[in-house]
């Protein structure tokens, strides 16, 4: 991709949103968002010259945002617990209603990895190496967020061939 | 649950954030230069400041205009009611609304709003908006224009914004130049543009997008069309049809999706001329000769002399028939004998893009300074009856004429008229025959 403005209207908003859903922080994830694609454009001859740029603005983005968090003293990607901490959902409530409440219930760092696989579809490395943590770490924590969706596993494949640009 | 499920769940949810992408933009921008000037020298820093600080505190400056998408919107002065509309079911429309503070000597400041409805165009409420929108260099009222498809949302002219969430964010189109004419079918959209103003001889070009892609690529324009005031026709995906107002008037045809274009016999014209097409085998051409007024009798509304003549082809414009004709004043001669023809019989003035062909029986016509301004044909354009327009409220307090309008048909009972008067006011029928004023009183 060769020009930044069409990088830029292609992929920005699909950064921010996947911020939003991981972390519920609108400002936070501009911000982080912002500070990457400004990153990109002063490297762009290098950045647009990868194979997937937006998985660079990506990796950028959330450890901008993970700096953010530490500034702010909140550390929620890092320091949140693997607990649930959610309810079953009560018989009878729609599905989609019931799965954007569960998403809210997961701890910060199964959410994040949730989204950047089944939203953003980044790869088990990609965000492996945007969470700066192993590929194993990824998987599991997947199979955590998952099992507490109540997810049919057998529907999910973790090294999906999916890209995201 | 299956994985899909989730996947629509966490799209669905991603969905309600709302980004003001143009504004994002332009704060990269303004990143990246306080990034170089943290590597200049304090002397640089300094003078690079105070340009930082101008673009970020002058207007016209910023690289792209102000986009709002925090919600609610206000109207802050743009009026409630569409200027131009388009509607993609019986329902939902969106609607164009524009304000615009113009000087002689200055450039034009404009405020753009998308109104949205969806009930059916009784109500419209502000979802998007560029505030404060500096046409450099233009004088006079810039062409602000509207076109919609789905969920996409172009507002063209002097200046191209596009929208891919039905008009609730703006961006500037990468679309540059003049775009007087757009024509969005079901998988992409053409439209014509210019590096200069019309009163300016330059190239246009034809540039096509598909619906969903970034991109804009050139299609193929007849070498010989160098008329500064475009216009696009496409009845379906393949056909379409490129006309100008020069005189001989000229009329070029595609029947492959742009790839050739053939020039047509068109019609003799002296004037403006209003073009309409239903499927890809009728067309009408309106003639219209230059405005002369003609001295009224106190009381009665203004007239004018324009002479009009209706063409139509039902052979994709290989060749035209008179349909119609006006007399030279509203009780001068009729159509010369044995022509066959009928009779526009209505005063006023019609100017481009006045005629509307929601099908090859049903067609409309819409003229200014009229006392009957919009008159109606259902037999291709033999004969023609003036519609019962419900003026009413301010609109009928100030004004009794449409000095400019657009139409939107979804089939030749439900269209709606959009008049850009002082105030706005729109025009609805649902039977093809009776036109009412929105909102109802």
């Amino acid at each position: 991709m060769d020009d930044f403005e069409e990088f830029f209207a292609a992929t920005y908003e699909r950064v921010v949103r996947s911020l939003v859903l991981a972390c519920g922080d609108q400002d936070g994830a501009e911000e982080a968002a912002q500070e990457a694609f400004a990153r990109a454009l002063r490297r762009w001859p290098a950045v647009s010259g990868m194979q997937r740029p937006g998985t660079w603005v990506f990796v950028v983005a959330i450890r901008y945002y993970r700096r953010y968090e530490r500034r702010r003293g909140t550390g929620l990607i890092d320091g949140g617990s693997d607990d649930n901490g959610g309810e079953d959902p009560a018989a009878g409530v729609a599905i989609r209603v019931w799965v954007n409440n569960a998403i809210e219930t997961l701890p910060k760092r199964q959410r994040l990895a949730v989204v950047l696989r089944f939203y953003a579809d980044l790869s088990v490395p990609e965000i492996a190496s945007a969470m700066r943590c192993s590929t194993g770490t990824v998987k599991s924590t997947l199979h955590a967020a998952l099992a507490h969706l109540k997810v049919d596993l057998d529907s999910v494949r973790l090294e999906g061939p999916d890209h995201a640009g | 649950m299956q994985v899909d499920e989730l996947r629509e769940a966490l799209a669905e949810k991603a969905s309600a954030t709302r980004i003001d992408a143009a504004s994002a933009r332009a704060a990269i921008s303004r990143r990246v230069r306080l990034h170089r000037l943290r590597q200049g020298g304090f002397l640089v820093v300094l003078v690079a400041a105070l340009t930082v600080v101008v673009v970020l505190v002058w207007p016209g400056s910023t690289p792209n205009p102000t986009i709002a998408s925090s919600s609610p919107l206000a109207l802050q002065g743009l009026p409630g009611s569409p200027s131009a509309v388009s509607f993609s079911t019986r329902e939902h429309g969106v609607g164009l609304t524009t304000t615009c503070a113009v000087g002689a000597t200055t450039d034009p400041v404009c405020d753009i709003g998308v109104l949205s409805s969806s009930d059916a165009g009784r109500s419209w409420t502000l979802i998007g908006a560029l505030r404060h929108i500096v046409y450099v260099g233009w004088r006079g009222y810039p062409f602000i224009y509207l076109a919609a498809r789905g969920t996409d949302v172009w507002i063209y002219g002097t200046r191209t914004f596009e929208s891919h969430d039905g008009g609730r964010t703006l961006r500037p189109s990468r679309l540059k130049g003049l775009v007087l004419a757009m024509a969005p079918r079901t998988r992409d959209v053409w439209a014509t543009t210019r590096p200069c103003p019309p009163s300016q001889g330059c190239a246009t070009k034809l540039m096509t997008r598909r619906l969903g892609e970034p991109n804009w690529r050139p299609l193929p324009i007849p070498a010989s069309f160098t008329d500064p005031y475009p216009r696009l026709l496409r009845p379906t995906d393949r056909v379409g049809y490129l006309a100008g107002e020069d005189t001989p008037f000229p009329l070029y045809r595609t029947m492959d999706a742009g790839q050739t274009w053939h020039e047509l016999s068109a019609p003799h014209s002296i004037g403006p001329v209003s073009l309409a097409a239903s499927g890809s085998q009728h067309v009408w051409v309106l003639a219209a000769g230059r405005e002369s007024p003609v001295p009224a009798p106190a009381g009665s509304p203004p007239t004018t002399g324009q002479q009009k003549t209706l063409f139509s082809s039902s052979d994709g414009g290989r060749h035209f028939t008179l349909i119609a004709t006006s007399s030279a004043t509203r009780n001068g001669p009729p159509a010369p004998a044995g022509t066959g023809a009928g009779q526009l019989g209505f005063d006023g003035l019609v100017i481009p893009d006045s005629l509307a062909a929601p099908s090859p029986e049903h067609l409309w016509i819409l003229s200014a300074l009229s006392s009957t301004p919009l008159t109606g044909s259902t037999d291709g354009g033999l004969t023609w009856h003036p519609a019962r327009l419900d003026y009413t409220g301010s609109f009928a307090a100030s004004s009794r004429t449409l000095p400019e309008g657009t139409f939107d048909f979804l089939d030749p009972q439900h269209g709606w008229l959009a008049g850009s008067a002082q105030p706005n006011i729109l025009f609805k029928t649902t039977d093809g025959t009776t036109w009412v004023v929105e909102p109802s009183p």
